[in-house]
C-alpha cells in the first residue's frame, strides 16, 4: 500500500473532529476513504487513537499547578545551596588533605629520629595514637556539623 | 553528593533575604500556572502512552516541567506553541533517558484506576464501552509492541493533531523525514491490531 496524496486532507478532518459530524467538505473525503485503503486505515487509526487520548487526558490525576511550582521553587533552592556549598566542600576537603599529608611527613621524620619504632615501644605507640586522634577528632567534628 | 537539609535551605533563605530573587525561572508563577492548566494533562498522556508507564509519567511530569522553569532557551521563547513543542521536547528526552535506564515497563497504563474502567448503566452503552475498552486494551498492546520513536510519531501526529513542522521539532528530526517515518510507524501498528484481530 502508497501514501495517498489525500491524506493530509483526511488528518485534518479526523483531528479536527469534522469527521464524525459530517462537516461540509467531508462527505467527498469520506466517500474518498471508503474507496482508499491507505485513507480508511489512517481514518480508523486516527479515530482510535484521539480518542484514546481524550480517556487518557480524563484519567490523568496530575498535580496542581500551584503543587508543581512550590516543589520546583524547593528543589531550585536546594540546587543552590548545593551550588553555594561547592566551594566550602572543597576547602574542607583541601585542608583534610593538608593536614593528613602533615601527619605524614612528620611521621616520617618520627621515624627517623626514633629509630626504635621498628620495635615499637607500647608507650610510644600510645602517644602516636593519642596524638592521630587530637588530629582526627576536630576534623569529624567539623564533617559532622557541616552536614546538620 | 552533599546532602542538603531542611535547615541549611531556611538558612540560605534568610542569607539570600528574599530567595525567590536567585531563582531563575523561564517564566512567572502566573504565567507558569496557566501554561500548566493548558498543558499538563497532554504532556501526562504523552508521556504514559510513549512509556507504558503511570508512574513513570507521573515522575517525568514534574521533571519536564521542572526542566523547563529552569531552562534558559524556554525563556527567550514568547509563543506558548513553541513553548509547548519545546516542553513535548524535553518530555520526549527524558522518557527515553529513562528506557535507556530501566527498559522493564512496570505500572501498565490500563492497569490503574480511571484506565479503562467506566461506569455505564445502560446494558447497550455498557456493551458500546466494553467494546471500546477492549479496543484500547489492544491498542495499547499495540502500541507498546512499536520504537519508542513510532509511539511518538503516532500519538503527536493523529492522537494530537501536531503539524510535521511540530513533530520534527519536539523529536529533533527533519521536518522532510517525518511522511516517510509516520507511514511505516502507522503501517506497523496497523499490522500489530490486525495480527492481535486474528
Amino acid at each position: 500500500m502508497n501514501a495517498c496524496p489525500r491524506e493530509p486532507e483526511v488528518i485534518e478532518a479526523v483531528t479536527r473532529g469534522e469527521w464524525m459530524q459530517g462537516a461540509p467538505g467531508v462527505d467527498d473525503l469520506r466517500a474518498h476513504a471508503a474507496a482508499c485503503a491507505a485513507c480508511g486505515e489512517l481514518v480508523t487509526l486516527a479515530q482510535a487513537l484521539r480518542e484514546d487520548h481524550a480517556v487518557v487526558c480524563r484519567a490523568a490525576n496530575v498535580p496542581a499547578a500551584g503543587t508543581v511550582w512550590w516543589r520546583a521553587t524547593i528543589r531550585a533552592r536546594a540546587e543552590a545551596a548545593e551550588k553555594a556549598s561547592r566551594p566550602i566542600t572543597l576547602a574542607q576537603g583541601l585542608a583534610g588533605a593538608a593536614v593528613a599529608g602533615v601527619a605524614a611527613t612528620f611521621a616520617g621524620i618520627a621515624w627517623r629520629l626514633f629509630p626504635t619504632f621498628a620495635q615499637p615501644d607500647p608507650l610510644v605507640m600510645l602517644a602516636l595514637g593519642l596524638g592521630v586522634c587530637i588530629v582526627v577528632a576536630p576534623l569529624v567534628v567539623v564533617f559532622t556539623l557541616a552536614r546538620d | 553528593m552533599r546532602d542538603v537539609t531542611l535547615s541549611s535551605l531556611e538558612r540560605l533563605g534568610l542569607e539570600t533575604a528574599g530567595a525567590e530573587d536567585t531563582l531563575t525561572f523561564s517564566m512567572d508563577e502566573d504565567a507558569f500556572r496557566l501554561f500548566y492548566d493548558r498543558t499538563a494533562r497532554p504532556v501526562w498522556a504523552y508521556l504514559a502512552r510513549i512509556t507504558g508507564d503511570r508512574q513513570l509519567a507521573d515522575d517525568l511530569l514534574q521533571e519536564s516541567y521542572y526542566r523547563l522553569l529552569r531552562s534558559r532557551a524556554a525563556s527567550e521563547i514568547d509563543d506558548e506553541a513553541h513553548r509547548r513543542n519545546y516542553l513535548f521536547r524535553i518530555a520526549t528526552n527524558l522518557a527515553h533517558d529513562a528506557r535507556r535506564r530501566a527498559p522493564a515497563e512496570t505500572t501498565s497504563l490500563d492497569d490503574g484506576p480511571g484506565g479503562s474502567v467506566h461506569d455505564h448503566a445502560d446494558p447497550q452503552s455498557a456493551g458500546d464501552a466494553a467494546g471500546r475498552a477492549v479496543e484500547r486494551m489492544d491498542l495499547s498492546r499495540a502500541m507498546k509492541q512499536l520504537k519508542p520513536r513510532e509511539r511518538s510519531l503516532l500519538w503527536l501526529a493523529y492522537a494530537q493533531g501536531s503539524t510535521h513542522v511540530e513533530i520534527a521539532q519536539t523529536l529533533g528530526l527533519k521536518t522532510g523525514s517525518i511522511k516517510p517515518l509516520l507511514f511505516r510507524a502507522r503501517r506497523r501498528l496497523s499490522a500489530l491490531l490486525l495480527g492481535g484481530a486474528r
